[in-house]
């Protein structure tokens, strides 16, 4: 019994693993919720891109010394309604623009956070995740912006589901479909924003689409595939933060390779079958 | 063309105000004029048959009047509103490549989305829903397959689907477009019963064919197609030679309507 005190409780004797085991199971659980549409509708890119596209959004708010997720969130909110705009407007493919929009956004990030040398500000957390270093004030505002997404969700299911499957459907029978369209976006740009603390930029997508691709080959039902993705996501999550923390590892990268041990064992037991 | 005079005149007489109306309908896609100067009507308790070469406009004046994209001039009354009023007062069978097959649901589900408007924002769906459900499911026969995912079934049972949740959704227009293109046997035979069905219980029923055969065993009248009307009337008047050179003139379709004449 000791053995499992040790390796199970033992880490939350410290406050910040606390912190990081609550961040970390919200994200584990938000991000596939998210990423059944993401995987359905084919927005693996545009979630990938909008991930980078809040950075000059996080290091403005470095500055000015407010809570980095207070300026990645309506950073993120406003790129992610404006590449709708774009994917519906513009006269180059979407993913081009959406392309030349989010690199853009990263390297005036990259560019901004070089002349922020006074600030003790890591380039590679940002990239990779800290959810060590994640603040009271970072749960509190995680769980409120969950708490919201997980609503909307539940709230606007039916919805939400018919403008994703029969986009034309859904306008004939009287739903707002583009107005649906941008608040998934909106909810998406939330969602990333929320894992950026506990994988970072580069592997938001691991949380973000490897639990709901997983999910999509065990389960045959989206509602189904969204709770067997969160509950996928949630053992990725905790289990990189306990790797992390027995090994030593960076937990971003754990959760990210947790995930994906589960998605090819999964392809490797369905082939086998 | 006489026939096209001649078979509005008669429609118009028919009844008192037809449940669709179009006049002088103009729509655009980019540069393009793709509908000039449309204009017809069809009443309740008809079913319309849409014929014309491709890029004649049909899914375009079938897109138009479901509000999925705009008329530049021109006026449409459903039951007597305009497009934007009757808003989900219109039923739309879309051809299958317009849906998004990688979401997986199941045939309930999807019959289930033509109730939204019953159920309203937020709601779950209540004992009338899931009645009117049961009841489409049953007359497209395909009650037994409920639960299986739409898309693992046929072409011609995934277009039942799409019938019930027509059906489902209730309302007095019902708009297919080439509901009939790779649909076996079994499934056509099904969908043409309900189309019938729907007819007899007053509905107002259009619907888009290569199939001249078909259009002609199914529908009343006829709407002939390219870019504007080259003819509207009851079907058996409208699809004669004369209209059909003249629609088709220079098309490998017409090659194959002759062939079937002969």
């Amino acid at each position: 019994m000791d053995v499992l005190a040790d390796i199970f409780i033992a880490p939350f004797q410290y406050g910040f693993m606390l912190r990081a085991l609550i961040v970390s199971v919200l994200v584990g659980v938000m991000c596939p919720m998210l990423g059944a549409y993401v995987v359905t509708k084919g927005l693996g890119f545009m979630g990938d891109a909008l991930s980078h596209a809040v950075l000059p959004g996080m290091v403005a708010a470095f500055v000015i010394g407010v809570n980095p997720f207070l300026g990645a969130m309506p950073m993120g909110i406003v790129v992610a309604l404006l590449s709708g705009y774009l994917i519906r407007r513009a006269g180059i493919s979407a993913d081009t623009s959406v392309g030349i929009l989010f690199a853009g956004l990263f390297a005036l990030g990259v560019v901004m956070l070089s002349f922020t040398r006074g600030l003790r500000v890591s380039l590679e957390d940002i990239l990779l995740g800290q959810v060590l270093g994640v603040t009271t004030q970072d749960v509190l505002l995680t769980l409120v912006l969950a708490a919201l997404v997980l609503a909307v969700l539940y709230l606007l299911h039916k919805e939400l589901v018919f403008a994703s499957f029969d986009p034309a459907g859904a306008t004939v029978i009287g739903l707002p479909t583009q107005a649906l369209d941008y608040l998934l976006l909106a909810l998406l740009a939330i969602v990333i924003v929320l894992a950026i603390q506990a994988v970072g930029i580069v592997l938001v997508l691991a949380m973000l689409i490897t639990p709901a691709a997983t999910s999509f080959l065990l389960v045959r039902n989206f509602p189904k595939a969204m709770f067997t993705g969160s509950l996928l996501g949630l053992i990725s999550a905790v289990s990189g933060l306990y790797l992390s923390y027995h090994y030593n590892l960076p937990s971003g990268p754990s959760m990210a390779l947790v995930a994906t041990v589960i998605f090819a064992v999964v392809v490797a037991v369905k082939k086998a079958r | 063309m006489n026939v096209a005079a001649d078979g509005a005149q008669e429609q118009s007489s028919d009844a008192a105000s037809p449940s669709l109306a179009v006049e002088d309908l103009f729509v655009d896609r980019g540069e393009v004029q793709v509908l000039n100067g449309v204009t017809f009507s069809a009443n309740s308790s008809r079913i319309m048959g849409v014929i014309g070469p491709n890029g004649a406009g049909k899914s375009t004046l079938f897109n138009t009047l479901t509000g999925l994209i705009p008329a530049r001039d021109g006026r449409v009354r459903i039951n007597g509103k305009s497009i934007g009023e009757s808003r989900g007062q219109v039923a739309f069978v879309p051809q299958r490549q317009n849906i998004n097959w990688d979401l997986p649901m199941t045939v309930w589900d999807m019959v289930m989305l033509g109730r939204t408007r019953q159920i309203g924002w937020i709601r779950r769906p209540g004992s009338a829903d899931k009645q009117a459900v049961e009841d489409a499911l049953n007359q497209v026969w395909m009650w037994d397959r409920r639960d299986a995912l739409i898309a693992e079934l046929s072409g011609g049972q995934q277009q039942r689907v799409f019938v019930a949740r027509a059906l489902a959704q209730d309302v007095q227009v019902l708009i297919l477009d080439e509901a009939f293109r790779g649909v076996d046997f079994t499934s056509q035979e099904v969908m043409t019963l309900v189309l019938q069905e729907m007819r007899d219980g007053g509905k107002t029923i259009l619907l888009a064919s290569h199939n001249i055969s078909y259009i002609r065993r199914l529908t009343d009248d006829c709407l002939c197609l390219n870019r504007s009307v080259i003819a509207c009337g009851l079907t058996s008047e409208v699809l004669v030679p004369e209209v059909m050179d003249e629609l088709y003139r220079s098309v490998d379709i017409y090659r194959a309507y002759e062939s079937e004449q002969r």
